[in-house]
Protein backbone atom coordinates (compact mmCIF):
# COMPACT_ATOMS: atom_id res chain seq x y z
CA UNK A 1 0.00 0.00 0.00
CA UNK A 2 2.88 2.33 0.83
CA UNK A 3 4.43 1.61 -2.57
CA UNK A 4 1.12 2.33 -4.33
CA UNK A 5 0.76 5.63 -2.48
CA UNK A 6 4.39 6.61 -3.24
CA UNK A 7 3.92 5.85 -6.95
CA UNK A 8 0.55 7.59 -7.07
CA UNK A 9 2.05 10.69 -5.46
CA UNK A 10 4.88 10.65 -8.01
CA UNK A 11 2.36 10.22 -10.83
CA UNK A 12 0.20 13.13 -9.66
CA UNK A 13 3.29 15.35 -9.34
CA UNK A 14 4.29 14.40 -12.88
CA UNK A 15 0.79 15.13 -14.25
CA UNK A 16 0.23 18.43 -12.46
CA UNK A 17 3.76 19.71 -13.22
CA UNK A 18 3.12 19.17 -16.92
CA UNK A 19 1.91 22.20 -18.95
CA UNK A 20 -0.34 19.86 -20.97
CA UNK A 21 -2.39 19.13 -17.82
CA UNK A 22 -3.10 22.81 -17.23
CA UNK A 23 -3.92 23.42 -20.89
CA UNK A 24 -6.35 20.48 -20.78
CA UNK A 25 -7.89 21.71 -17.52
CA UNK A 26 -8.35 25.28 -18.79
CA UNK A 27 -9.72 24.15 -22.17
CA UNK A 28 -12.14 21.68 -20.55
CA UNK A 29 -13.46 24.34 -18.19
CA UNK A 30 -13.82 26.87 -21.01
CA UNK A 31 -15.67 24.43 -23.27
CA UNK A 32 -17.87 23.05 -20.49
CA UNK A 33 -18.70 26.61 -19.36
CA UNK A 34 -19.70 27.65 -22.88
CA UNK A 35 -21.68 24.43 -23.32
CA UNK A 36 -23.56 24.92 -20.04
CA UNK A 37 -24.30 28.55 -20.91
CA UNK A 38 -25.69 27.51 -24.29
CA UNK A 39 -27.84 24.83 -22.68
CA UNK A 40 -29.34 27.43 -20.35
CA UNK A 41 -29.86 29.79 -23.28
CA UNK A 42 -31.62 27.11 -25.37
CA UNK A 43 -33.82 26.00 -22.46
CA UNK A 44 -34.83 29.58 -21.66
CA UNK A 45 -36.38 30.09 -25.09
CA UNK A 46 -40.16 29.77 -25.45
CA UNK A 47 -39.83 26.83 -27.90
CA UNK A 48 -37.26 25.03 -25.75
CA UNK A 49 -36.88 21.26 -26.17
CA UNK A 50 -37.85 19.00 -23.31
CA UNK A 51 -35.04 18.27 -20.84
CA UNK A 52 -33.16 19.48 -17.79
CA UNK A 53 -29.92 21.46 -18.02
CA UNK A 54 -27.78 18.83 -16.28
CA UNK A 55 -29.26 15.95 -18.31
CA UNK A 56 -28.26 17.80 -21.47
CA UNK A 57 -24.88 18.67 -19.98
CA UNK A 58 -24.02 14.99 -19.40
CA UNK A 59 -23.83 14.10 -23.04
CA UNK A 60 -26.54 15.35 -25.28
CA UNK A 61 -24.52 14.85 -28.49
CA UNK A 62 -21.37 13.42 -30.06
CA UNK A 63 -19.74 16.82 -29.48
CA UNK A 64 -19.93 16.15 -25.72
CA UNK A 65 -17.70 13.08 -26.02
CA UNK A 66 -15.11 13.81 -28.72
CA UNK A 67 -13.33 16.54 -26.68
CA UNK A 68 -13.20 14.08 -23.76
CA UNK A 69 -11.43 11.53 -25.95
CA UNK A 70 -8.86 14.19 -26.86
CA UNK A 71 -8.35 15.30 -23.25
CA UNK A 72 -7.96 11.77 -21.89
CA UNK A 73 -5.56 10.87 -24.71
CA UNK A 74 -3.48 13.98 -23.95
CA UNK A 75 -3.13 12.93 -20.31
CA UNK A 76 -2.62 9.19 -20.69
CA UNK A 77 -0.23 9.33 -23.67
CA UNK A 78 2.73 10.10 -21.40
CA UNK A 79 2.10 7.41 -18.74
CA UNK A 80 4.27 4.66 -20.21
CA UNK A 81 5.45 6.02 -23.59
CA UNK A 82 7.24 8.94 -21.93
CA UNK A 83 8.86 6.63 -19.36
CA UNK A 84 10.08 4.46 -22.25
CA UNK A 85 11.37 7.47 -24.16
CA UNK A 86 13.22 9.03 -21.21
CA UNK A 87 14.52 5.68 -19.90
CA UNK A 88 12.86 6.10 -16.48
CA UNK A 89 10.88 2.93 -17.19
CA UNK A 90 14.03 1.00 -16.25
CA UNK A 91 14.37 2.12 -12.61
CA UNK A 92 10.57 1.95 -12.35
CA UNK A 93 10.27 -1.67 -13.52
CA UNK A 94 13.31 -2.82 -11.54
CA UNK A 95 11.91 -1.45 -8.27
CA UNK A 96 10.74 -4.22 -5.94
CA UNK A 97 7.04 -3.70 -6.57
CA UNK A 98 4.66 -5.78 -8.66
CA UNK A 99 3.70 -4.61 -12.15
CA UNK A 100 0.05 -4.51 -11.00
CA UNK A 101 0.94 -1.83 -8.45
CA UNK A 102 2.71 0.25 -11.11
CA UNK A 103 -0.22 -0.01 -13.54
CA UNK A 104 -2.73 0.74 -10.75
CA UNK A 105 -0.79 3.85 -9.64
CA UNK A 106 -0.61 5.18 -13.19
CA UNK A 107 -4.31 4.50 -13.76
CA UNK A 108 -5.34 6.16 -10.50
CA UNK A 109 -3.13 9.20 -11.21
CA UNK A 110 -4.66 9.76 -14.65
CA UNK A 111 -8.21 9.02 -13.46
CA UNK A 112 -7.89 11.40 -10.52
CA UNK A 113 -6.81 14.07 -13.00
CA UNK A 114 -9.84 13.25 -15.17
CA UNK A 115 -12.11 13.57 -12.12
CA UNK A 116 -10.46 16.87 -11.23
CA UNK A 117 -11.50 18.16 -14.67
CA UNK A 118 -15.12 17.57 -13.71
CA UNK A 119 -14.87 18.74 -10.09
CA UNK A 120 -15.28 22.49 -10.86
CA UNK A 121 -18.44 21.72 -12.89
CA UNK A 122 -20.14 21.00 -9.55
CA UNK A 123 -20.67 24.77 -9.58
CA UNK A 124 -23.33 24.32 -12.30
CA UNK A 125 -25.81 22.23 -10.26
CA UNK A 126 -25.06 24.50 -7.27
CA UNK A 127 -26.05 27.44 -9.46
CA UNK A 128 -29.24 25.64 -10.51
CA UNK A 129 -30.10 24.78 -6.90
CA UNK A 130 -29.70 28.44 -5.95
CA UNK A 131 -32.48 29.33 -8.42
CA UNK A 132 -34.65 26.21 -8.77
CA UNK A 133 -35.09 22.74 -7.36
CA UNK A 134 -33.57 20.19 -9.76
CA UNK A 135 -33.68 16.55 -8.64
CA UNK A 136 -30.47 15.32 -6.98
CA UNK A 137 -30.66 11.71 -8.28
CA UNK A 138 -30.18 12.31 -12.02
CA UNK A 139 -27.34 14.75 -11.33
CA UNK A 140 -25.52 12.23 -9.09
CA UNK A 141 -26.12 9.45 -11.64
CA UNK A 142 -24.79 11.71 -14.41
CA UNK A 143 -21.57 12.28 -12.50
CA UNK A 144 -21.33 8.52 -11.82
CA UNK A 145 -21.69 7.94 -15.56
CA UNK A 146 -18.93 10.37 -16.56
CA UNK A 147 -16.68 8.91 -13.84
CA UNK A 148 -17.17 5.35 -15.12
CA UNK A 149 -16.87 6.38 -18.77
CA UNK A 150 -13.67 8.25 -17.84
CA UNK A 151 -12.27 5.23 -15.97
CA UNK A 152 -12.66 3.02 -19.03
CA UNK A 153 -11.25 5.70 -21.37
CA UNK A 154 -8.30 6.22 -19.01
CA UNK A 155 -7.57 2.49 -18.88
CA UNK A 156 -7.72 2.30 -22.70
CA UNK A 157 -5.34 5.30 -22.83
CA UNK A 158 -2.90 3.53 -20.52
CA UNK A 159 -3.02 0.45 -22.72
CA UNK A 160 -2.30 2.61 -25.78
CA UNK A 161 0.65 4.22 -23.98
CA UNK A 162 2.06 0.81 -23.02
CA UNK A 163 1.76 -0.41 -26.62
CA UNK A 164 3.22 2.68 -28.30
CA UNK A 165 6.84 3.79 -28.38
CA UNK A 166 6.14 7.50 -28.66
CA UNK A 167 3.63 9.80 -27.01
CA UNK A 168 2.08 10.93 -30.28
CA UNK A 169 1.42 7.34 -31.39
CA UNK A 170 0.01 6.62 -27.92
CA UNK A 171 -2.36 9.60 -28.22
CA UNK A 172 -3.57 8.53 -31.69
CA UNK A 173 -4.05 4.93 -30.55
CA UNK A 174 -5.87 6.04 -27.40
CA UNK A 175 -8.19 8.27 -29.46
CA UNK A 176 -8.76 5.34 -31.82
CA UNK A 177 -9.78 3.04 -28.95
CA UNK A 178 -12.19 5.65 -27.58
CA UNK A 179 -13.62 6.49 -31.01
CA UNK A 180 -14.21 2.78 -31.70
CA UNK A 181 -16.20 2.57 -28.48
CA UNK A 182 -18.27 5.61 -29.47
CA UNK A 183 -18.88 4.16 -32.92
CA UNK A 184 -20.21 0.93 -31.39
CA UNK A 185 -23.43 2.81 -30.73
CA UNK A 186 -23.56 4.11 -34.29
CA UNK A 187 -22.92 0.56 -35.56
CA UNK A 188 -26.00 -0.68 -33.72
CA UNK A 189 -28.16 1.68 -35.78
CA UNK A 190 -27.14 0.15 -39.11
CA UNK A 191 -27.82 -3.45 -38.04
CA UNK A 192 -31.20 -5.15 -37.85
CA UNK A 193 -32.68 -3.88 -34.54
CA UNK A 194 -33.38 -7.37 -33.15
CA UNK A 195 -30.13 -9.00 -34.23
CA UNK A 196 -27.63 -10.22 -31.62
CA UNK A 197 -24.97 -7.85 -32.97
CA UNK A 198 -27.25 -4.85 -32.58
CA UNK A 199 -28.18 -5.87 -29.04
CA UNK A 200 -24.51 -6.29 -28.06
CA UNK A 201 -23.52 -2.99 -29.65
CA UNK A 202 -26.44 -1.19 -27.98
CA UNK A 203 -25.38 -2.57 -24.62
CA UNK A 204 -21.82 -1.30 -25.28
CA UNK A 205 -23.01 2.05 -26.65
CA UNK A 206 -21.72 5.07 -24.76
CA UNK A 207 -24.68 7.13 -25.95
CA UNK A 208 -27.28 4.69 -24.67
CA UNK A 209 -25.38 4.19 -21.42
CA UNK A 210 -25.13 7.93 -20.79
CA UNK A 211 -28.78 8.38 -21.79
CA UNK A 212 -29.65 6.12 -18.85
CA UNK A 213 -27.26 7.74 -16.37
CA UNK A 214 -28.26 11.31 -17.19
CA UNK A 215 -31.91 10.70 -16.47
CA UNK A 216 -31.05 9.07 -13.15
CA UNK A 217 -30.92 5.36 -14.08
CA UNK A 218 -27.76 3.85 -12.60
CA UNK A 219 -28.06 0.42 -14.24
CA UNK A 220 -25.75 -2.12 -12.59
CA UNK A 221 -25.07 -3.65 -16.04
CA UNK A 222 -23.57 -0.33 -17.19
CA UNK A 223 -21.42 -0.18 -14.03
CA UNK A 224 -20.23 -3.78 -14.54
CA UNK A 225 -19.52 -3.10 -18.23
CA UNK A 226 -17.36 -0.02 -17.54
CA UNK A 227 -15.52 -1.67 -14.64
CA UNK A 228 -14.91 -4.82 -16.71
CA UNK A 229 -13.66 -2.84 -19.71
CA UNK A 230 -11.32 -0.87 -17.41
CA UNK A 231 -9.94 -4.03 -15.79
CA UNK A 232 -9.49 -5.76 -19.14
CA UNK A 233 -7.58 -2.78 -20.55
CA UNK A 234 -5.37 -2.61 -17.41
CA UNK A 235 -4.62 -6.35 -17.57
CA UNK A 236 -3.65 -6.00 -21.24
CA UNK A 237 -1.53 -3.00 -20.31
CA UNK A 238 0.34 -5.09 -17.73
CA UNK A 239 0.76 -7.88 -20.28
CA UNK A 240 2.13 -5.38 -22.82
CA UNK A 241 4.78 -4.32 -20.31
CA UNK A 242 5.80 -7.95 -19.75
CA UNK A 243 5.82 -8.86 -23.44
CA UNK A 244 8.04 -5.93 -24.34
CA UNK A 245 10.70 -7.03 -21.78
CA UNK A 246 10.60 -10.60 -23.07
CA UNK A 247 10.59 -9.94 -26.82
CA UNK B 1 26.30 -13.59 -5.11
CA UNK B 2 25.63 -13.58 -8.85
CA UNK B 3 25.85 -16.65 -11.03
CA UNK B 4 25.04 -16.40 -14.74
CA UNK B 5 24.42 -19.72 -16.48
CA UNK B 6 24.62 -19.68 -20.29
CA UNK B 7 22.75 -16.38 -20.28
CA UNK B 8 21.62 -15.28 -23.75
CA UNK B 9 19.52 -12.48 -25.13
CA UNK B 10 18.48 -11.92 -28.73
CA UNK B 11 16.77 -8.81 -30.14
CA UNK B 12 15.23 -9.78 -33.48
CA UNK B 13 18.20 -11.01 -35.53
CA UNK B 14 20.83 -9.41 -33.29
CA UNK B 15 22.49 -11.54 -30.59
CA UNK B 16 23.30 -9.15 -27.76
CA UNK B 17 24.49 -11.82 -25.33
CA UNK B 18 25.50 -15.33 -26.27
CA UNK B 19 25.69 -17.98 -23.56
CA UNK B 20 27.48 -15.90 -20.91
CA UNK B 21 28.48 -17.78 -17.76
CA UNK B 22 30.28 -16.11 -14.88
CA UNK B 23 30.19 -15.59 -11.11
CA UNK B 24 30.56 -12.56 -8.88
CA UNK B 25 30.95 -12.78 -5.12
CA UNK B 26 31.44 -10.47 -2.15
CA UNK B 27 34.98 -9.58 -1.15
CA UNK B 28 36.04 -7.37 -4.03
CA UNK B 29 34.37 -5.31 -6.74
CA UNK B 30 33.78 -7.44 -9.86
CA UNK B 31 34.26 -5.51 -13.07
CA UNK B 32 32.31 -6.37 -16.21
CA UNK B 33 34.71 -5.08 -18.81
CA UNK B 34 34.15 -4.81 -22.52
CA UNK B 35 34.13 -2.44 -25.48
CA UNK B 36 31.02 -0.51 -26.51
CA UNK B 37 28.27 -2.83 -27.77
CA UNK B 38 29.79 -5.92 -26.12
CA UNK B 39 26.61 -6.77 -24.21
CA UNK B 40 27.40 -5.19 -20.83
CA UNK B 41 24.21 -3.16 -20.44
CA UNK B 42 22.06 -6.05 -21.73
CA UNK B 43 23.65 -8.32 -19.11
CA UNK B 44 22.91 -5.86 -16.31
CA UNK B 45 19.33 -5.50 -17.57
CA UNK B 46 18.95 -9.29 -17.44
CA UNK B 47 20.46 -9.54 -13.95
CA UNK B 48 18.22 -6.71 -12.69
CA UNK B 49 15.17 -8.49 -14.23
CA UNK B 50 14.38 -5.51 -16.49
CA UNK B 51 14.73 -7.88 -19.46
CA UNK B 52 13.91 -11.57 -19.66
CA UNK B 53 16.66 -13.89 -21.00
CA UNK B 54 16.05 -15.57 -24.36
CA UNK B 55 17.77 -18.66 -22.96
CA UNK B 56 19.88 -19.57 -19.94
CA UNK B 57 19.35 -17.96 -16.58
CA UNK B 58 21.07 -16.28 -13.64
CA UNK B 59 20.83 -16.59 -9.90
CA UNK B 60 21.10 -13.29 -8.06
CA UNK B 61 21.20 -13.20 -4.24
CA UNK B 62 19.95 -16.79 -4.21
CA UNK B 63 16.96 -16.28 -6.54
CA UNK B 64 16.51 -17.18 -10.18
CA UNK B 65 15.87 -14.10 -12.36
CA UNK B 66 13.31 -16.01 -14.45
CA UNK B 67 11.39 -17.67 -11.65
CA UNK B 68 11.57 -15.18 -8.77
CA UNK B 69 12.14 -11.73 -10.34
CA UNK B 70 10.44 -9.83 -7.50
CA UNK B 71 12.67 -11.52 -4.89
CA UNK B 72 15.71 -10.58 -7.00
CA UNK B 73 14.54 -6.95 -7.21
CA UNK B 74 14.12 -6.83 -3.42
CA UNK B 75 17.82 -7.67 -3.01
CA UNK B 76 19.39 -5.64 -5.79
CA UNK B 77 20.46 -2.01 -5.95
CA UNK B 78 20.60 -1.10 -9.64
CA UNK B 79 22.18 1.89 -11.32
CA UNK B 80 20.91 2.05 -14.91
CA UNK B 81 22.90 3.22 -17.90
CA UNK B 82 22.92 7.06 -18.10
CA UNK B 83 21.03 7.32 -14.80
CA UNK B 84 17.53 8.15 -16.14
CA UNK B 85 15.53 10.09 -13.53
CA UNK B 86 12.15 11.88 -13.48
CA UNK B 87 13.05 15.52 -14.07
CA UNK B 88 9.90 16.90 -12.42
CA UNK B 89 10.82 15.65 -8.93
CA UNK B 90 13.22 17.13 -6.40
CA UNK B 91 16.28 15.02 -5.59
CA UNK B 92 15.25 14.30 -1.99
CA UNK B 93 11.64 13.68 -3.01
CA UNK B 94 12.75 11.13 -5.62
CA UNK B 95 14.88 9.27 -3.09
CA UNK B 96 11.98 9.20 -0.61
CA UNK B 97 9.69 7.73 -3.30
CA UNK B 98 12.33 5.11 -4.11
CA UNK B 99 12.80 4.27 -0.42
CA UNK B 100 9.04 3.68 -0.13
CA UNK B 101 9.12 1.44 -3.22
CA UNK B 102 11.94 -0.54 -1.61
CA UNK B 103 9.72 -1.24 1.37
CA UNK B 104 11.38 1.04 3.92
CA UNK B 105 9.04 2.42 6.57
CA UNK B 106 8.80 6.17 7.11
CA UNK B 107 11.56 6.34 9.75
CA UNK B 108 13.80 3.92 7.87
CA UNK B 109 13.30 5.87 4.65
CA UNK B 110 14.18 9.15 6.32
CA UNK B 111 17.34 7.63 7.77
CA UNK B 112 18.36 5.89 4.52
CA UNK B 113 17.74 8.99 2.39
CA UNK B 114 19.72 11.13 4.84
CA UNK B 115 22.63 8.68 4.70
CA UNK B 116 22.48 8.54 0.91
CA UNK B 117 22.49 12.33 0.59
CA UNK B 118 25.49 12.54 2.93
CA UNK B 119 27.44 9.65 1.35
CA UNK B 120 27.12 11.05 -2.15
CA UNK B 121 27.51 14.72 -1.08
CA UNK B 122 24.00 15.62 -2.26
CA UNK B 123 22.71 17.53 0.77
CA UNK B 124 22.97 20.90 -1.00
CA UNK B 125 20.78 19.75 -3.92
CA UNK B 126 18.17 17.84 -1.91
CA UNK B 127 15.45 20.41 -2.65
CA UNK B 128 16.42 21.10 -6.25
CA UNK B 129 14.50 19.73 -9.22
CA UNK B 130 16.34 16.84 -10.88
CA UNK B 131 15.78 18.54 -14.24
CA UNK B 132 17.96 21.43 -13.04
CA UNK B 133 20.85 19.22 -11.89
CA UNK B 134 24.07 18.60 -13.82
CA UNK B 135 24.75 15.11 -15.20
CA UNK B 136 27.23 14.48 -12.40
CA UNK B 137 24.67 15.28 -9.72
CA UNK B 138 22.06 13.13 -11.48
CA UNK B 139 24.52 10.26 -11.54
CA UNK B 140 25.04 10.66 -7.79
CA UNK B 141 21.28 10.78 -7.14
CA UNK B 142 20.87 7.52 -9.11
CA UNK B 143 23.78 5.98 -7.20
CA UNK B 144 22.22 7.04 -3.89
CA UNK B 145 19.00 5.35 -5.06
CA UNK B 146 20.89 2.10 -5.82
CA UNK B 147 22.33 2.10 -2.29
CA UNK B 148 18.97 2.70 -0.55
CA UNK B 149 17.93 -0.14 1.73
CA UNK B 150 21.46 -1.55 1.89
CA UNK B 151 20.91 -4.30 -0.74
CA UNK B 152 23.24 -7.35 -0.70
CA UNK B 153 23.85 -7.08 -4.47
CA UNK B 154 24.75 -3.91 -6.37
CA UNK B 155 24.53 -3.80 -10.18
CA UNK B 156 26.12 -0.60 -11.39
CA UNK B 157 26.31 0.41 -15.05
CA UNK B 158 29.28 2.79 -15.48
CA UNK B 159 28.95 4.20 -11.94
CA UNK B 160 31.59 6.92 -12.27
CA UNK B 161 30.18 8.28 -15.53
CA UNK B 162 29.99 12.10 -15.58
CA UNK B 163 31.59 12.48 -12.13
CA UNK B 164 34.43 14.91 -11.45
CA UNK B 165 37.84 13.42 -10.44
CA UNK B 166 37.26 14.07 -6.73
CA UNK B 167 33.88 12.31 -6.84
CA UNK B 168 35.31 9.44 -8.91
CA UNK B 169 37.83 8.78 -6.12
CA UNK B 170 35.17 9.00 -3.42
CA UNK B 171 32.79 6.66 -5.26
CA UNK B 172 35.54 4.11 -5.91
CA UNK B 173 36.45 4.19 -2.21
CA UNK B 174 32.79 3.72 -1.27
CA UNK B 175 32.33 0.79 -3.67
CA UNK B 176 35.49 -0.94 -2.44
CA UNK B 177 34.22 -0.60 1.12
CA UNK B 178 30.75 -1.93 0.18
CA UNK B 179 32.28 -4.86 -1.71
CA UNK B 180 33.81 -6.28 1.47
CA UNK B 181 30.37 -7.53 2.55
CA UNK B 182 28.23 -7.26 -0.61
CA UNK B 183 28.39 -8.38 -4.22
CA UNK B 184 29.31 -5.30 -6.24
CA UNK B 185 29.12 -5.85 -10.01
CA UNK B 186 30.28 -2.88 -12.06
CA UNK B 187 30.13 -2.58 -15.83
CA UNK B 188 32.77 -0.41 -17.49
CA UNK B 189 34.57 0.09 -20.77
CA UNK B 190 37.40 2.01 -19.07
CA UNK B 191 40.55 0.00 -18.39
CA UNK B 192 41.78 2.50 -15.82
CA UNK B 193 38.52 2.16 -13.89
CA UNK B 194 38.76 -1.64 -14.00
CA UNK B 195 42.38 -1.61 -12.86
CA UNK B 196 41.90 0.80 -9.96
CA UNK B 197 38.52 -0.37 -8.71
CA UNK B 198 38.10 -4.08 -9.37
CA UNK B 199 39.55 -7.15 -7.69
CA UNK B 200 38.03 -9.49 -10.27
CA UNK B 201 37.17 -9.02 -13.93
CA UNK B 202 34.79 -10.63 -16.40
CA UNK B 203 35.79 -9.60 -19.93
CA UNK B 204 33.05 -9.62 -22.55
CA UNK B 205 33.26 -9.05 -26.30
CA UNK B 206 30.70 -9.60 -29.04
CA UNK B 207 28.19 -10.89 -26.50
CA UNK B 208 30.52 -13.65 -25.23
CA UNK B 209 32.55 -13.90 -22.04
CA UNK B 210 36.14 -14.16 -23.28
CA UNK B 211 38.09 -14.17 -20.00
CA UNK B 212 37.77 -14.03 -16.22
CA UNK B 213 40.37 -13.37 -13.53
CA UNK B 214 41.95 -10.63 -11.48
CA UNK B 215 43.40 -7.60 -13.29
CA UNK B 216 46.88 -8.91 -12.39
CA UNK B 217 46.17 -12.36 -13.82
CA UNK B 218 44.78 -10.95 -17.06
CA UNK B 219 47.66 -8.48 -17.41
CA UNK B 220 50.05 -11.40 -16.82
CA UNK B 221 48.85 -13.00 -20.08
CA UNK B 222 50.19 -10.01 -22.05
CA UNK B 223 53.48 -9.17 -20.41
CA UNK B 224 51.95 -7.24 -17.54
CA UNK B 225 49.79 -4.90 -19.63
CA UNK B 226 46.05 -5.04 -18.96
CA UNK B 227 45.49 -2.81 -22.00
CA UNK B 228 47.28 -5.21 -24.33
CA UNK B 229 45.49 -8.21 -22.78
CA UNK B 230 42.13 -6.44 -23.20
CA UNK B 231 42.83 -5.54 -26.83
CA UNK B 232 43.87 -9.10 -27.62
CA UNK B 233 40.84 -10.59 -25.88
CA UNK B 234 38.36 -8.24 -27.50
CA UNK B 235 39.91 -8.32 -30.94
CA UNK B 236 41.23 -4.77 -30.75
CA UNK B 237 44.68 -5.87 -32.08
CA UNK B 238 46.00 -9.11 -33.48
CA UNK B 239 47.38 -11.45 -30.83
Amino acid sequence: MRALWALLRRELLAIYSSPIAWVVLATFLLLSGIYFYEILWVLSRPAAPYGTPMAMFFGGSLLSYVPLLLFVSAITMRTFAEEEHSGTIEPLLTAPVGRNVIVAAKFLGAWIFYLSLWAPTAAYPLFLWSRADPAFGPIAAGYLGVALFGAALTALGLLASALARTQIVAAILSFGFGASWLLAGVGAAVLSPDSLGARVLRRASVFEMMDRFRVGIADSRDVVFCVSLSLLALLLCRAALDVRRAS
Amino acid sequence: MIEARALSRVFGDAVALDGASFRAEPGAVTGFLGPNGAGKTTTLRLLSTFLVPTSGTAVVAGFDVRERPLEVRRRVGYLCENAPLPVELRAGEYLRVRAALKGLDRAGARRAVGEGLERLALADVERRLIGELSRGYRQRVALADALLGDPPVLLLDEPTNSLDPEQVGAVRELLRELATTRTVFVSTHLLGEAERLCGALVVVAGGRVVATGSPGELAGTAGGSLELAFLRLTGGVAA
